[in-house]
């Protein structure tokens, strides 16, 4: 009796496993029953050229000493010193279209010794540098930010000490590159002077008051494809 | 022998006997009948096919849904036709294949690239156009999200998947896929203060001069340059379309 049993189990163990091999065996040849299966030959692309701008600043930074309150008219024409040059460069291996960009100023911190001045003494004028087609070398300025006191571009609202530059009305169009060109590279140059706002009263400076103020130049971009 | 026994072989001889007469009287009839009605069995058929129009778009730059929806010459097309005698129902999935396998280095990759993606069956009656993938007319999806989206039918798409269905019949059905690089993932790398670095220490304004001294007698500026690049790249795919007969007990 025991020795039995064995043998009727492993009995009933290979039927079912045969009828569920003839099964799977089944059901498989059901589902080969047809397939498809297609593949491109060809493959669809999109492609983008490299796009980079660059920031050229001068070594010829603006270093005032003994700076008094000035008109805008006198601020207007500061020279050597009192400017600093810089130009926006973008390159487009491809054809990306419009390159916006924006001009943004950064307070910095006054030297050790310093007493940075506040934002509303100080006021900043940008102008835009071209070369004079009928005069070799000779550049001519053109205003793009009219005398405009730090405060109105570094407000309460602005994030890092940074404001970016409003252009005048007008002038706006120098803050987008067309590059409709493939591989083109467009560059626009400024100048920036800086001095201190003929409103602030200078009566209490002294020899032992030494205020200062710095600040540095940004530029950002981002692109716009063509239309 | 008792007579017991001498009964019982007499019997059993006799209806042997009898059985063997009775076969050999079956054997002397026989006829051959020929039905006049013909069964047949002929075979049908299934055939799919995808007709494809492809595209290759170069220079082109980062944009919005809107923009890159807008363009031209970078839609591609399989129309999915199903020729069917007989009755049978296919399961198909259709997917993205060779997603950017020849440039995969390069600065544009499933993260920068979107789609949309839409079907209309135009055979045998035209129908509507349906947005696939949580796409519609003004938005696309980013290639990445649907890297994982596996086939349902045809195991061996493992990825990108776009549809599943199933067919009968004789069908059309037009799958069009636009892609165009998005400029929402630039925003990481735009060109700004966070992101320059240095180009070149003492360097004009103009690139044809090589010296401070001819550089700013020429009225061009001498400076440091610091430089950001939003490198460019290649992005590719193909259709792939793997279909399997739908069984009913399945």
């Amino acid at each position: 009796m025991f020795e039995e049993e064995p043998k009727e189990n492993h009995r009933a163990s290979f039927t079912i496993l045969g009828i569920f091999v003839l099964l799977l065996t089944v059901v498989g040849v059901a589902i080969a029953a047809y397939t498809w299966t297609y593949t491109s030959n060809n493959a669809n692309s999109i492609s983008t050229g490299n796009i980079s701008m660059s920031l050229l600043e001068s070594t010829d930074t603006i270093s005032i000493e003994n700076a008094l309150p000035m008109s805008d008219d006198k601020g207007k024409q500061l020279k050597n010193n009192g400017t600093f040059d810089f130009a926006v460069t973008t390159e487009a291996s491809g054809q990306p279209g419009d390159i916006n960009y924006k001009l943004s100023i950064t307070e910095d911190n006054a030297d050790s010794d310093y007493t940075l001045l506040n934002k509303e003494q100080v006021k900043v004028y940008l102008t835009v540098l071209t070369n004079n087609e009928d005069a070799e070398n000779e550049v001519l300025e053109t205003q793009v930010v009219k005398p405009t006191k730090v405060s109105d571009i570094i407000t309460e609202n602005s994030d890092n000490e940074t404001g970016v530059l409003t252009f005048d009305e007008g002038q706006t169009q120098h803050l987008t590159h067309h590059h409709n060109k493939i591989g083109e590279t467009i560059t626009t140059k400024y100048r920036l002077r800086m001095w201190i706002s003929d409103d602030v009263d200078a009566s209490n400076w002294n020899e032992s008051t030494k205020y200062q103020y710095k600040l540095k130049i940004n530029a950002s971009g981002s692109i716009d494809p063509i239309q | 022998m008792d007579n017991k026994k001498v009964l019982a072989i007499s019997i059993t001889a006799v209806v042997v006997l009898v059985l063997a007469l009775a076969a050999t009287s079956y054997a002397m009839f026989s006829a051959n009948l020929t039905g006049s009605k013909e069964n047949e069995l002929t075979t049908g058929y299934v055939t799919l096919n995808c007709t494809e129009k492809t595209f290759e778009l170069e220079n082109t730059s980062p944009m919005n849904d809107t923009e890159g929806i807008a363009l031209e010459n970078n839609a591609a097309e399989c129309t999915l036709t199903s020729e069917m005698k007989g009755t049978m129902t296919i399961g198909y999935d259709i997917a993205l294949d060779g997603v950017d396998t020849k440039t995969p280095e390069d600065g544009i990759t499933e993260d920068n690239v979107k789609i949309q993606v839409s079907k209309t069956i135009t055979e045998p009656e035209q129908g509507q156009l349906e947005y696939l993938l949580k796409t519609n007319n003004t938005e696309g999806i980013y290639v990445s999200t649907i890297k994982e989206s596996k086939g349902q039918y045809d195991r061996s798409i493992d990825g990108y998947k776009l549809d599943s269905d199933t067919i009968t019949g004789n069908k059309k059905i037009v799958y069009k896929i636009v892609a165009w690089v998005s400029n929402e993932q630039a925003e990481n790398t735009r060109i700004n203060d966070s992101n320059i670095v240095l180009d070149e220490n003492g360097k004009c304004s103009n690139s044809s001069y090589t010296d401070k001294d001819t550089c700013e007698n020429a009225s061009e500026i001498w400076g440091d340059s610091k430089k950001s690049t939003q490198e460019g790249g290649t992005f590719s795919f193909k259709l792939k379309i793997g279909a399997t007969q739908v069984l009913e007990n399945n």
